[in-house]
């Protein structure tokens, strides 16, 4: 036995911060339940995704038109996710955001634009309506976080999450690690709910630095991967998604650039996106990532965004917005010394992530129910890391539903009220060897993270990436699964490397089930977001389905299922109605190793 | 020129050297990543809140020490957010980007994958 651990008891763990962990925990805190949030940032306030700021946020207000009704969006559902997206799931996202909003509001956030003292909403990706308010969301995060504080919702800060804990397929905890001081928690729970974000840091960019990201380079997948470990289905891991970024620096702004009127010309200054969608720059994001992969592949590039021909007042209203979603843009602009209102800004495509494939609401991940809970019994996941995801809008409201989900699986599950089981120390301590294992590896043996990681984003770009195909994507798995096999010589040189060695498995993880996702489906769907070269068309006959991914022991198990039904159809889940006792006596160890 | 385009000028250029260790084991020279996070030194006030924002875990300061300026112990993992720029009570933080940001040549093709047979 190696050194203690801190045991936590709880009813609710969320693990991770951001926005869709917060929201998450607040109905969970309303309803009189303790909750736990594990977070590897340091403050609730500024971690995750948006906690250096927001500028849009997608919803429906119902304000009294018919496309600002639930019903109007829901119907456009199908041609804006290419009719492959969990309708159930996301009609009650669609149907919750007005009083989602609404409750976001009552904790300060302010989505009035100060110019008119009214919501400024946008027309943008496809959408058809103006469903973006536009808005300063420099403190949004902060506001939610502090809702969180003021409920007493207790935080492990600078702590990683690295395995679940299950019994007889039933969640009951995690294990994790403060990466600042080594100490391990042993954290059980009545429910977990999973909000760690997407995939990032899995393909090559233009400045070629892993951390230059579009979103938070932080969120590496670690729930994914842990949510596969502990057996619960995952969907969509197929598709990738990209955006486009002033060359060299991934950062977000492209809603802020199309919604406001910006165009996008080729280098003989054609205005090439008419040619790909007759909604110009309103097209949505993965059509216009498409549309510059392809100008570039024509030879057509550089691209460039161009502002020139925009109004005064809007391009004062750009330059006076454009920290909000990221705080060093300006001075990005500054040090290249470019004028965005005098000069086009060259473009590049971002690095990938798996995330939303550039649409809305057809998430890529954990498969969830219309209660925010995936196939594994007591285990929920919202926000990027879950199959219906929007934005902030999308984590806020299925956090939300996740939180309210967890509070009703815990008043009226039958067996929930029941004591917990104790956690499996010999179990528990195999884990944090294996973990902690790391740190001792033999120098002749020293493979950098760094490395390890580079090899997985050079596999992706070059065979999994915009452009796949049967043989490409086969040889990629060989790479994947032999870099599998040398994580165990994965070396870290302290605490804070522990923590990314486990992001870096993480990385390859998820590289290897969008791998076999994309091989399954054999045909393209959304242009670039899943473009098989040897099956270059969409197939709607045979294709109108998910591609879903399990663990199946030593390989992934990939099966489909009808996009007609939800997700949740195929859970067979053992939630159950026996006490944890009960499951206890019948399962000797649930490992989930 | 602004002030700040004129303390990138002067601010140290990427590739210097440092003594660092290789993922073999051996000790090499190899150029130090490039440190996008400038604390100016004389007008840093050593409070903690850099390290106590920064998302990444990157800035490592000795708690409730006046004496210690932060460290940015791990560079090349910046997200360029800019929190630590943005919360600093005194203006001490300045955020630097590197050429193969700012003047960045790649071809974006190579970004697009490699097709083969």
């Amino acid at each position: 036995m190696g050194e203690s651990w801190s045991h936590v008891d709880t009813d609710v763990l969320v693990i991770g911060g951001g926005v869709a962990g917060c929201m998450a925990a607040i109905p969970a805190l309303e309803a009189g339940l303790d909750v736990v949030v594990c977070e590897k940032g340091k403050v609730l306030d500024h971690c995750g995704s948006v906690g250096c700021g927001v500028d849009h946020y997608l919803t429906i207000m119902e304000s009294g038109p018919e496309w600002d009704t639930p019903e109007f969006l829901l119907k456009h559902v199908p041609e804006l996710t290419d009719g492959i997206v969990d309708m159930e799931v996301t009609s009650r996202v669609i149907h919750e955001m007005p009083r989602v909003l609404r409750k976001i509001e009552s904790f300060g956030v302010n989505f009035k634009d100060p110019r008119y003292n009214d919501y400024y909403r946008l027309r943008s990706f496809g959408l058809p309506g103006t469903y973006h308010i536009n808005f300063d969301g420099t403190e949004f995060k902060k506001n939610i976080g502090q809702q969180v504080r003021k409920l007493k919702g207790t935080v492990l800060t600078r702590t990683m999450a690295v395995e679940l804990l299950t019994l007889d397929g039933r969640i009951y905890g995690a294990l994790a690690f403060n990466f600042r001081t080594g100490k391990w928690f042993a954290v059980r729970a009545r429910a977990v709910v999973l909000a760690a974000g997407e995939v990032n840091r899995i393909s090559l960019n233009a400045s070629g630095m892993p951390f230059d990201s579009w979103h938070c380079p932080y969120n590496t997948g670690d729930a994914q991967a842990m949510g596969y470990r502990a057996g619960a289905l995952l969907a969509n891991m197929e598709f990738v998604e990209t955006t486009l970024t002033p060359k060299g620096f991934s950062a977000q702004g492209l809603n802020a650039l199309v919604s406001e009127g910006a165009h996008f010309i080729n280098k003989s200054g054609e205005r090439f996106m008419f040619k790909y969608d007759d909604k110009g720059e309103n097209a949505r994001r993965a059509v216009i990532a498409d549309a510059v992969i392809n100008e570039y592949l024509l030879g057509n590039g550089p691209v460039y965004a161009d502002c020139r021909h925009l109004p005064e007042d809007v391009l004062d209203h750009m330059e006076a917005t454009l920290q909000v979603d990221r705080y060093t843009m300006p001075a990005f602009y500054e040090q290249k010394e470019l004028n965005f209102r005098e000069e086009p800004v060259e473009v590049s495509i971002s690095e990938l992530s798996i995330r939303r494939s550039g649409v809305y609401f057809r998430g890529s991940g954990l498969a969830v129910d219309t209660a925010g809970q995936t196939s594994v019994g007591g285990l929920f996941a919202a926000g990027d890391c879950a199959t219906v995801s929007g934005g902030i809008a999308g984590a806020s409201v299925v956090g939300h539903i996740a939180g309210e989900g967890v509070a009703s699986l815990l008043e009226n599950g039958a067996g929930a009220q029941s004591a917990l089981p104790a956690v499996d120390m010999s179990l528990a301590e195999d884990i944090r060897s294996r973990a902690t294992a790391h740190m001792r590896v033999h120098e002749a043996q020293r493979l950098s993270w760094k490395t390890f990681e580079d090899r997985v984003r050079r596999t992706v770009t070059d065979y999994v990436g915009v452009r796949r195909n049967d043989k490409g994507l086969r040889l990629a798995l060989e790479t994947l699964r032999a870099l599998a096999v040398d994580e165990r010589r994965l070396k870290a040189d302290d605490l804070h490397e522990l923590m990314r060695v486990h992001e870096s498995t993480s990385i390859r993880l998820n590289a290897e089930l969008m791998a076999e996702s994309a091989l399954a489906r054999k045909e393209t769907r959304t242009g670039s977001s899943h473009r098989r070269l040897d099956y270059p068309d969409a197939d709607d006959r045979n294709w109108r389905r998910f591609v879903v991914v399990e663990n199946g022991g030593d390989r992934p198990r990939v099966d489909t299922l009808p996009a007609s039904e939800p997700l949740a159809a195929a859970f067979a889940r053992n939630s159950g109605t026996r006490s944890w006792q009960d499951r206890q006596s019948d399962t000797e160890v649930a490992h989930v190793g | 020129m602004s002030a700040e385009v004129k303390a990138l000028k002067s601010a140290p250029a990427d590739g210097a050297v440092q003594e660092s260790r290789m993922h073999d084991g051996t000790a090499q020279s190899e150029p130090a990543p490039h440190n996008p996070i400038h604390i100016d030194a004389d007008t840093c006030v050593k409070c903690d809140l850099c390290d106590w924002i920064c998302p990444g875990d990157l800035i490592y300061k000795k708690p409730d020490d006046r004496e210690t300026l932060p460290e940015v112990r791990y560079p090349d993992e910046c997200w360029y957010c800019g929190l630590c720029q943005s919360i600093c009570p005194v203006d001490a933080i300045t955020i630097y980007f590197p050429s193969q940001m700012i003047r960045c040549r790649t071809d974006v093709t190579t970004l697009l994958g490699k097709v083969i047979d």
